[in-house]
């Protein structure tokens, strides 16, 4: 009995394992060998269209330097992949395979400038409105064919029509037209200037239209090549098992060489608990995206090394502005300043992550770093509240105002614990001032149905930062009805602000530009910012040349390899 | 006997055609669409409307159903999966038979071990192998799946490193699979299957084995059985004669109503050990609102209720002579 009672008190696995004070990483037990690396956050670039060429000679060096092949990466996964077509992929587990199976016209470097791929060089007209990139004359299809300047073209063509729906499609709306000029040399020409071109034109795997061009725009969502995908990557595609794995080989024909392993398995994996467990028992050999509290049990783990990236994503609680209670912005202020947001942090993230002062994080380059703060201070919240005309009247221990009590309700999605876990932590922290909040956990359709419509007072949610800066779809006033500026913001300066700095080519003025937009908004606490959290990644030791980066964990995935007296398979 | 089989047959299609249109607009009904998956600051709220028109999702309701209902009817098509971008029938027709291969070992080890406990607890009344089994069955047949399946990933599949003797998920080692011979592919399968089927068939063997169990003694103590014992026939062809094919009618008519619950059972199985049969195919649809998927899935399930309950009266008349179908 003893015993049922103990695993049922393990919450299974390692929930409460990690409830003891957690050690600090890189504070790994006597072992000679680092166990806990945290990854350096480059400064992003930003915009530039240099090359970066340390980056460029360090990616080279592995072609130059002895190093085994053979042996196979197994990757966890939660979810399965939608298609392996870049057009119609829209999860996240498609486009990490998509990532090894096919070329783009550029690579990214960690500090997000571009590198060659496909395209060897490229330059810009002199009035900047028409981009030239000069292809690589030895890439191949995984069929034999070669990869050119036609395939360039077919592909922007197919990402812009609008009967297959690719998914970023905006990426490319300032592309009037895409000019084959030889069969290794393509051109786009832009309808205006703006700083992201290089990225705007780059965007989206090239596909091959020899292939392609069979299929009507209408089929493409259904079409075999999302399931049986043919690319010119260092991988090719062998094998797809729906909800079991995802398998790609070497591709002895690779223009850089063949890529040291031998096979990469991306293993479709039910829950993160069932992850963890096979990482522990080496099942599979990577995993990114680690919940925090499994940390310290995968930490002590001799054959596995972890990985700890900025984060490139933030949570918050949204205050719905059209809401008369969170008309003010000095409540939203003292709203903010009742939350303890370093406990949430230290309790629920166990210490990874950060508080964002801000909407853009310091991985981007236009990151302000002394935006205005609210740190938790549950009296000077008392005092704001009072001065807006909330005070405690009928001595009942709650705030109110012309009679009416403060009180609201928070939603956010079910399956994302530390949401749920933040909404109960928040509800004790407001009761500290006075302020009744009852949480409110729904389904996820449910949840951003309700955010669309504008149902809710208020919510824990969070986003991804993309690598453009551009503040329009989540704060201008243009995106309150149909795009995802739930909470209403509205301010006439920082739309102003916002349209200018898009386009704003010098990236001196464009930075001073963003910065005053952040002010804004952290002035105006839309949003109370409550957390970054840092990417924990998890490998296994035998695999060589691994190098993380903020751009993502697979930035070099095609490089690791392992040494023949350590390979498993 | 066929005429009877024909008849029951022609019966539940009316049946499921009303489960299809019932499941239809409760679907619908649900909050949210499947373009929801696209959910993100990146996606243009044009990219999206050119996902719904592509797939029909700007046409009014009424005109959605008779499409669709077309479709199954005359092409029996059930349309293109939004979140699998694939045809429906692919992904089930990959699912399908790994579901039940789960559930027909599920049903295996519910029977075997049911039934042979069960006989076993009635020979052995009051014993202690009686006493330990009841409250073992007990304890089984009253936890969740889930919660078994969470228990044994725990203690067999790597939580325990001492008895790590299973794989945490999956249906085969996918990485030395390939390499395997016949005998070793084989076990491989074995070693992934035991698991999941043992959650799945536990609880209902539990059931079975104390139904096994009533029945027998309510037998053993019928008159025809002191009548064998008289003749001087010995006590294994008393029971196993005389007394199992008695006892065993019941435990048929649960068995057929057990099959419902083993497909719903394995929803729950394959989340908890990956196993990638309908199950999770099913679960990713209603999250989704993959609403062809959804529809497919659950008229299959639909499909193996009426068939399940057929297969019950079928056997039913084989065991007893008493009962003609007509």
């Amino acid at each position: 009995m003893n015993r049922i009672v103990r695993i049922t008190s393990l919450g299974l696995f390692f929930t409460s394992l990690s409830c003891s004070p957690s050690s600090t990483p890189g504070d790994s037990p006597s072992d000679s060998a680092q166990r806990v690396i945290e990854v350096e956050a480059r400064p992003d670039r930003g915009r530039s269209e240099e090359h970066n060429l340390e980056f460029e000679a360090r990616w080279n060096e592995l072609y130059n330097t002895p190093h085994d092949n053979g042996d196979t990466l197994v990757i966890g996964t939660i979810g399965d992949a939608d298609s392996l077509n870049d057009l119609t992929s829209a999860a996240i587990t498609g486009s990490n395979v998509i990532g090894l199976l096919f070329l783009s016209l550029t690579r990214t470097n960690p500090d997000f400038s571009h590198a060659p791929s496909l395209a060897e060089s490229w330059q810009f007209s002199e009035d900047h409105l028409e981009l030239t990139f000069h292809l690589r004359d030895d890439v191949f299809w995984h069929d034999g064919v070669k990869t050119t300047a036609h395939d360039v073209k077919f592909t922007f063509e197919k990402q812009i029509s609008p009967n297959i729906g690719w998914a970023t499609i905006k990426w490319k709306q300032f592309i009037k037209e895409c000019v084959v000029v030889d069969d290794y040399t393509v051109k786009f020409i832009f309808e205006r200037l703006y700083p992201y071109q290089l990225m705007d034109a780059v965007v989206g795997a090239v596909l091959p239209k020899h292939i392609l061009e069979k299929v009507p725009d209408e089929e493409m969502v259904s079409t075999d090549f999302n399931r049986n995908p043919v690319g010119n990557g260092p991988y090719r595609f062998k094998e797809w098992k729906a909800q079991q794995y995802i398998e790609v080989e070497a591709n002895e024909n690779y223009f850089a060489g063949r890529p040291p392993l031998d096979r990469i398995i991306f293993k479709v994996v039910p829950d993160q608990e069932n992850l963890a467990l096979q990482l522990k028992s080496g099942e599979i050999d990577f995993m990114d995206g680690v919940p925090p509290r499994f940390f310290e049990e995968l930490a002590r783990q001799e054959n596995l090394v972890a990985y700890i990236a900025p984060g490139r994503s933030y949570s918050y609680l949204g205050w719905n502005l059209l809401n008369p209670l969170f008309q003010s912005k000095k409540v939203r202020q003292a709203l903010t300043m009742a939350i303890n947001r370093q406990e949430i942090i230290d309790s629920l993230l166990f210490e990874f992550g950060e508080i964002p002062k801000g909407p853009v994080l310091p991985i981007i380059w236009a990151h302000h770093p002394n935006l205005p703060d609210f740190p938790y201070d549950p009296e000077k919240a008392r005092q704001y509240l009072a001065e807006e005309g909330w005070k405690d009247s009928d001595g009942d221990g709650w705030l109110d105002k012309d009679g009416q009590r403060f009180s609201f309700t928070v939603k956010t999605n079910k399956g994302n614990q530390i949401r749920e876990d933040i909404l109960i932590l928040v509800q004790d922290m407001f009761k500290e001032v006075g302020i009744a909040v009852r949480p409110n956990i729904l389904e996820w359709t449910v949840f951003i149905g309700d955010m669309d419509k504008k149902d809710f007072e208020a919510a824990v949610a969070g986003w991804s930062v993309g690598l453009k800066m551009d503040m329009t779809t989540i704060w201008h006033s243009d995106s309150i009805n149909d795009k995802f500026n739930f909470v209403s913001y509205s301010n006439p300066e920082f739309d102003r602000l916002n349209d200018a700095a898009i386009f704003e080519m010098d990236s001196e003025k464009a930075k001073q530009m963003w910065w005053r937009a952040q002010e804004m908004i952290a002035e105006d606490q839309p949003y109370t910012f409550l957390y970054s959290p840092k990417d924990i990644n998890f490998v296994h030791r035998r695999f060589q040349n691994v190098q993380m980066e903020t751009v993502g964990w697979n930035y070099n995935l095609e490089q690791w390899w392992v040494p023949k007296d350590k390979q498993k398979y | 006997m066929h005429t009877y089989i024909i008849r029951r047959i022609l019966i539940s299609i009316p049946l499921l055609f009303g489960l299809l249109t019932i499941n239809f607009f409760l679907i619908h009904a649900a909050p949210g669409d499947p373009t929801d998956i696209f959910y993100n600051p990146d996606m243009d709220p044009e990219a999206r409307e050119n996902i719904r028109r592509i797939y029909g999702l700007d046409q009014p309701l009424g005109v959605q159903y008779l499409k669709y209902i077309q479709g199954v009817v005359l092409k029996f098509e059930f349309g293109y999966s939004i979140a699998k971008k694939r045809p429906v029938k692919d992904e089930i027709l990959e699912a399908l038979p790994n579901t039940i291969q789960l559930s027909a070992l599920a049903l295996l080890l519910e029977l075997s071990l049911g039934i042979g406990i069960g006989i076993l607890a009635a020979v052995k009344q009051q014993s202690t192998f009686d006493n330990a089994t009841r409250v073992t069955a007990l304890t089984f047949y009253s936890m969740p799946s889930f919660y078994l399946g969470l228990v044994l990933l725990f203690l067999f599949a790597g939580g325990v490193s001492a008895t790590h003797w299973f794989p945490a998920s999956g249906m085969v080692d996918i990485v030395r699979h390939e390499s395997m011979s016949t005998l070793g592919r084989l076990g491989d399968r074995a070693i992934h299957i035991f698991l999941p089927s043992l959650t799945l068939g536990i609880g209902a063997a539990a059931g079975i084995s104390r139904y096994m169990r009533g029945e027998l003694l309510e037998v053993i103590r019928q008159d025809y059985m002191r009548t064998a014992r008289a003749k001087g026939l010995t006590e294994r062809v008393v029971v196993f004669k005389h007394g199992l094919r008695n006892a065993l009618m019941p435990i048929i008519t649960i068995m057929g109503l057990s099959l419902p619950f083993l497909f719903s059972g394995a929803v729950i199985v394959e989340q908890v050990f990956g196993w990638p049969g309908m199950g999770r195919v099913a679960v990713d649809a209603a999250f989704q609102r993959d609403y062809s998927m959804f529809l497919a899935v659950n008229l299959i399930f639909g499909a193996m209720v009426v068939v399940g309950n057929l297969v019950a009266d079928i056997l039913y008349a084989m065991v007893d002579p008493r009962v003609r179908l007509s």
